[in-house]
């Protein structure tokens, strides 16, 4: 077996773990089983690590998006604030449009080239009602 | 394992009988796991394990060239495992007073005097040491098969086991 051989030494290791000849005969017949068993469970296995990799991504991406921090879009950057056609008048340079909310809102000032002093038709409000 | 055998039989393994195979490894690959862990029904497991393995290896076609070699590399790696589990388990087993079951029959005959002495002093050798020599001398393994098992030189394995069995025998002679 050996070319050095010490058979005092290799027969006591090999006596002093003899094994049961039950537990061999376990071994040996159990072997094919566990294979099987084996063959089985590694099956499983498979088609568990097949399963992990469909849902990991996903969760992965939902996890993210929950990390997401908030986006605040800075003041002046928001939507586009909505256009309302109101009716309104110029008396005397001065345009006057009443709003929704009952209040009535007034500008102008000076006369413009082109501006009527007098007269009414449909004006273009944009930006915040206040 | 009879449509094993002959799947084995028509590839490039030299396993023609493997029910014979399994019935000439078991006791040594037992006995080697027997001397690795000192624990008869881990032993078992092991030995158990690295057979499947084989009969895995056959059923699939992939056949090994030196089933021995490759059961042993088996055996040799599960039965590192069990220790390191064992380790890691061994407190928590203390607490809850899970090793204090009787000891089995095999454990009765495997602690007696001159197998504890045994141990105690392959335990004194170092592991590369000790490894090569149980492969050999409880594995009954060639050194051709240790090497492979080993993965390692014919010449190293034969070097670690000529140097292992000197310092057992001298380990031996200075405790008695």
């Amino acid at each position: 077996m050996t070319d050095d051989p010490r058979p005092d030494i290799d027969r006591r290791i090999r006596d002093a773990f003899a094994c049961d000849p039950a537990a061999v005969r376990r071994v040996a017949v159990g072997a094919d089983a566990r294979s099987r068993r084996n063959a089985n469970g590694r099956r499983m296995a498979v088609a568990a690590r097949v399963a992990a990799l469909c849902v990991a991504p996903g969760a992965v991406l939902a996890i993210i998006m929950l990390l997401r921090p908030v986006q605040i879009p800075p003041p002046g950057t928001g939507p586009e604030p909505a256009r309302v056609a109101l009716p309104g008048t110029v008396t005397e340079g001065l345009l006057v449009v009443p709003l929704p909310d009952g209040s009535v809102a007034i500008s102008g000032g000076e006369a413009r080239p082109g501006r009527p002093d007098d007269g009414y038709g449909i004006v273009i409000v944009e930006g915040e009602l206040r | 394992m009879r449509e094993c055998d002959r799947m084995s039989a028509r590839g490039s393994s030299v396993i023609v009988d493997l029910e014979g195979t399994i019935a000439e490894l078991a006791p040594r690959v037992l006995r080697y796991a027997n001397a690795r862990l000192a624990d008869p029904a881990l032993a078992e497991d092991v030995a158990q394990e690295s057979l499947a393995a084989l009969v895995r290896a056959c059923r699939n076609g992939g056949a090994p060239e030196s089933a021995e070699a490759f059961v042993f590399a088996i055996a040799r790696r599960r039965a590192g495992r069990a220790a390191w589990r064992r380790r890691l388990w061994a407190p928590l087993e203390l607490a809850f007073g899970a090793s204090s079951e009787a000891p089995s029959p095999e454990a009765q005959t495997i602690a007696i005097e001159e197998a504890a002495r045994l141990r105690a002093a392959l335990g004194r050798l170092s592991s590369r040491d000790r490894e090569a020599l149980l492969l050999v001398a409880a594995g009954g393994l060639s050194m051709a098969d240790a090497a492979a098992a080993l993965g390692l030189k014919v010449s190293a394995v034969k070097m670690r086991v000529s140097r292992a069995r000197a310092r057992l025998a001298a380990e031996l002679e200075v405790r008695s």
